[in-house]
């Protein structure tokens, strides 16, 4: 209780523990993509162990439905569906992380650069942006690795360097709107430099945004390693659910009716890309409140209209 | 237009609204009853938080989802509030109608003031498109805006002018009861004395019955008849304005009489210590009670009953006038 | 004759308006938001600059703050001239002038308790480590925030408007300013509220501040302020001591201002002394007095050349042409 002259006594609200926490925890969807993006990572780590057989061992000369010792059978050229499976998991969530990070390093970096300069600095960078934001993204991947060849190393950086665009314009936006708040501008009225004001003030309420938008980002870069392999141009040294569907398709799974060698890297990919979203998305959700309530907020009568989400009566 | 003085135009009784928050309910307006006449002007006045601004909102069914409504609205003696939203739409607009809080900001931006006026006339009249024209021409003539502005955009008015055109759209289909949540709150103060001189104007000349919510205690004393104080969701008095204004009754509209800075007097100003109860506590005895200066020990204890005294309704242990229970 | 603690002179500012081209560079038209603005303020006066919204008022207290650059004029703190001074030579500046905020709800990061959003003013300035904590407490306490260790831990989403604003107020004294700048301390906090805010701001004369508050809300600039200041559409109109304005207000836009207050007393209608018209475009000022074209008393020799501050009275001054003797 804190007494002042005046009596106040402070609200009762409940405490808002640390960002980090309440990010991951916030949300119901957020718990839910995670725990599913955990037991994909789990399942992918494990590969080696939980695979039944040895991944590039024959063992027939064609398709052979599921039994017990293969369980989802074998698919065209004889080798043990769960195994390229699983093995399949390790290059996707790979891929797909590395290529989101490299995405969100050039992404957030680009966008704070620019929110923060502002300026002519901003005008450039963002007409870069620009361009990266309207290049068609798939077609630009085949062409990039049809010229820089097909290794996981040049399909992880190919998807990043498609994919930063979305990311800057979001950090840009958010750091500029950070700059407007009016805790900024006191701690800058007090003389603060703007390394300080950079580090202290909008780093930390940017960051998390940035931490949502590359869960979002995994999504994409998954689907797209799929979408380059299922094409032909993955790495061919690797197994991966692309590839997968590639060979079903090219070995004629669906004519011979071998459901077991089409669905499961199909069903794999949806759900991994399913899971990402949908913990990405729980996170924005979670950082951005859209109360029912808002309108019982505090925050009344201005002078002036205000920035503000929190606006209704 | 004669009425009959018996039969009351909108009467609020016993209104109830609460919001479920997931964590757990908000009880944001807690028997709230009121009565309307046709020509009558109401002040609803307190202060953040007390509720005011969701009573109007849940007279007009525009609350959301989470919103758990209860008690009456009956207008001209039928509950709107009874049937859900299909019930209350048809009154919604002709009958009663509201001009939101930061109403400037309320205009599509890319639409011509003209054509948003006349959304709601062409929607429920069906009119033509000549007619609605016609008619917004008369409806910007009555709030003081040169009917040639129709065609312009949102930007390109004042704030004030926004607010009169706001007022101008509030009125398109001829509402008996017009709801005014704050309107002069983001306003300069001399365009808020016109503001306020249009809403007396307007009220007298189209007989229309209003409802004025607002922080502002001197402001509301220039529109409306009868103010009704609001705290921690309750009315805790209901006076004719010049009786409130002189002798409050309810120890709160006394001490907000007190805050409000006189500069021709050069009156010491007063506020009031502590805070309002939050709106997720159970409140036990009065609400006010914690920041009281007249309180009794009673007052922690039971919740005060209305006490009608002839003139308006006082919900306070204080008050010792004879008058039945509302 | 002392030198004043803050002398503006000839402070004129402006903006560029938006239409940004293709690399961001700024487009012609041009707000002209402060113009030629001279006035003084002495060490331990409280100054009210009062205005309507959009008059330059707040322009005028970032420009003193160094938030905002003057087009021409200068801001002379302590004799010396803040205009044109790079970064690191306003710095100390930067300490012994502090800008309290309109919005207690924006003004504290929302990731930080309420200490270290006092001590950082002291960081930014290194203020020697082991001394922080002790001023971090005697602030939190002089703002009335007692005992400090009850709120030291508190994030601002745990306080009143009226607590946060405090603490926004301790954090500016923790560096011990030589002037302080309101910008519309209260004009967001529930008007019960108010008053205890202001006293404050006023009690804080009695550690040797002076105060320049912005506010449009005149009444409550009376309360406090030793001189007043109104501004229009970029201008002094009219400044003096407090008392003889309000008494004696020569300029009719302040005649305006004061007769717009609505008045608590039922039986007074509000009428403001003004003919309803629109403030000019910001971007192209009109040739004379700016007022000219909602003034009741204007003559065609006020749209022709723009009235200079003139005396009226004793310390008391007001740029219109047409004065109103005493």
């Amino acid at each position: 209780m804190v007494a002042s002259p005046s009596g106040e006594r402070v609200v009762s609200v409940p405490t808002r523990r640390g960002t980090a926490l309440r990010l991951i925890t916030g949300n119901r969807q957020t718990v839910l993509g995670l725990c599913a993006l955990g037991v994909f990572l789990l399942i992918a780590l494990l590969a080696p162990v939980i695979a039944p057989t040895p991944v590039n061992t024959g063992f027939a000369n064609g398709f052979s439905a599921p039994t017990a010792v293969h369980p989802l059978g074998l698919d065209g050229g004889g080798f043990d569906v769960l195994s390229r499976l699983v093995h399949g998991a390790q290059t996707s969530l790979l891929v797909g992380s590395i290529a989101a990070l490299v995405g969100m390093v050039i992404g957030g970096t680009i966008g704070f650069v620019a929110g923060y300069v502002g300026g002519r600095t901003d005008g450039v960078l963002m007409r870069i942006t620009d361009y990266f934001l309207v290049i068609p993204d798939i077609p630009l991947m085949i062409v990039a690795a049809a010229v820089f060849g097909q290794s996981l190393t040049n399909i992880m950086i190919v998807i990043g360097l498609v994919y930063w665009a979305s990311t800057a314009r979001l950090i840009r936006a958010q750091v500029m709107s950070v700059r407007q708040r009016t805790f900024v501008k006191r701690v800058e009225a007090m003389g603060a430099s703007p390394l300080f004001v950079l580090t202290r003030h909008v780093v930390p309420q940017v960051t998390p945004l940035l931490v949502a938008n590359t869960v979002l980002m995994v999504a994409n870069a998954i689907f797209a390693e799929t979408y380059i392999s299922f094409l032909g141009l993955g790495d061919p040294s690797v197994v991966s659910w692309g590839r997968m569907i590639q060979d079903a398709l090219d070995q004629g799974a669906v004519v011979a009716g071998a459901w077991w060698v089409v669905l499961p890297p199909g069903l794999a990919v949806t759900l991994v890309v399913l899971a990402a979203t949908i913990a990405g998305q729980g996170m924005e959700d979670t950082l951005n409140p859209r109360l029912k309530v808002g309108h019982l907020a505090v925050r009344r009568f201005r002078v002036r209209p205000l920035h503000g989400a929190l606006d209704r009566p | 237009m004669t009425t009959s003085v018996t039969a009351p135009l909108l009467e609020v009784r016993d209104l109830g609204v609460d919001f479920d928050i997931g964590s757990g309910q908000l009880h944001a307006v807690r028997g709230v009853s009121f009565v309307l006449r046709a020509r009558d002007r109401l002040g609803i006045v307190g202060e953040s938080g007390c509720g005011k601004s969701t009573v109007v909102l849940a007279m007009m069914g525009l609350l959301p989802p989470n919103a758990e409504v209860s008690g009456q609205v009956l207008f001209n003696g039928v509950d709107i509030l009874a049937g859900g939203d299909s019930s209350m739409r048809p009154h919604r607009w002709c009958d009663i109608s509201m001009v939101f809080q930061g109403a400037m900001n309320a205009f599509n931006p890319v639409r011509t003031v003209g054509d948003q006026i006349a959304e709601p006339i062409r929607m429920h009249r069906k009119a033509s498109r000549r007619d609605a024209d016609k008619r917004v021409g008369e409806l910007l003539d009555m709030v003081g805006i040169p009917a040639s502005r129709a065609v312009r955009y949102p930007h390109e008015f004042s704030g004030g002018m926004r607010q009169r055109a706001a007022l101008a759209m509030a009125l398109a289909c001829g509402p008996k009861v017009l709801l005014a949540d704050e309107p002069t709150t983001a306003l300069d103060v001399i365009v808020q004395a016109e503001i306020l001189q249009l809403l007396r104007r307007v009220s007298d000349d189209l007989g229309v019955a209003l409802v004025f919510i607002s922080h502002d205690l001197p402001a509301v004393a220039q529109v409306t008849e009868r103010v009704a104080v609001m705290y921690a969701g309750r009315v805790v008095e209901e006076a004719p304005v010049s009786r409130l204004l002189t002798a409050p009754l309810h120890p709160y509209s006394a001490a907000l009489l007190a805050a409000i800075p006189r500069p021709e007097t050069a009156a010491a100003v007063c506020s009031i210590p502590g805070e309002p109860p939050g709106l997720d506590t159970t409140v036990i005895g009065c609400a006010f009670a914690p920041r009281c200066v007249s309180v009794l020990d009673n007052c922690r204890i039971t919740e005060p009953p209305n006490i009608f005294d002839g003139e308006g309704v006082i919900a306070c242990h204080l008050a010792t006038s004879a008058g039945l229970p509302r | 004759m002392n030198t004043p603690l803050l002398e503006l002179s000839g402070l004129t500012v402006r903006y560029p308006v938006r239409g940004a081209g293709i690399f961001g560079r700024s487009g012609r038209p041009v707000v002209h938001a402060v113009e030629d603005v001279s006035m003084t303020l002495e060490a331990g006066q409280i100054v009210a600059l009062v205005g309507e919204s959009g008059c330059g008022k707040s322009t005028v207290a970032r420009t003193i703050v160094g938030l905002q650059h003057a087009a021409s004029g200068q801001v002379i703190f302590e004799g010396a001239d803040l205009t044109g001074l790079r970064a690191r030579a306003l710095r100390p500046y930067r300490r012994a002038i502090q800008l309290v905020h309109q919005d207690p709800y924006d003004a504290l990061d929302p990731r930080m308790t309420v200490g270290a959003i006092v001590e950082e003013g002291l960081r930014i300035h290194q203020v020697d480590r082991g001394d922080r904590d002790a001023i971090v407490r005697r602030s939190l306490e002089r703002v009335g925030l007692t005992p400090a260790d009850s709120v030291l831990d508190r994030y601002p989403h745990q306080l009143s408007g009226g607590q946060r604003q405090r603490v926004a107020i301790a954090a500016a004294i923790a560096l011990t300013p030589r002037l302080l700048v309101a910008d519309e301390p209260v004009s967001m906090l529930d008007v019960s509220v108010r008053a205890s805010v202001l006293e404050l701001i006023d009690d804080l004369r009695r550690d040797g501040l002076a105060v320049l508050i912005i506010t449009h809300d005149l009444a409550g600039a009376v309360m406090l302020a030793d001189r007043i200041a109104v501004m229009y559409f970029g201008r002094i109109v009219e400044e003096g001591p407090v008392g003889e304005v309000m008494e004696f207000p020569a300029h009719p836009y302040t005649r305006a201002l004061l007769s717009a207050i609505p008045s608590p007393d039922p039986a007074v209608r509000t009428k403001p002394e003004v003919v309803p018209g629109e403030l000019p475009d910001a971007a192209h000022p009109p040739r004379g007095c700016a007022f000219a074209s909602r003034c009741p008393v204007a003559e065609p020799a006020c749209g022709i050349s723009i009235p200079m501050l003139a005396a009226v009275g004793s310390g008391h001054r007001a740029a219109c042409f047409r004065l109103t003797p005493r």
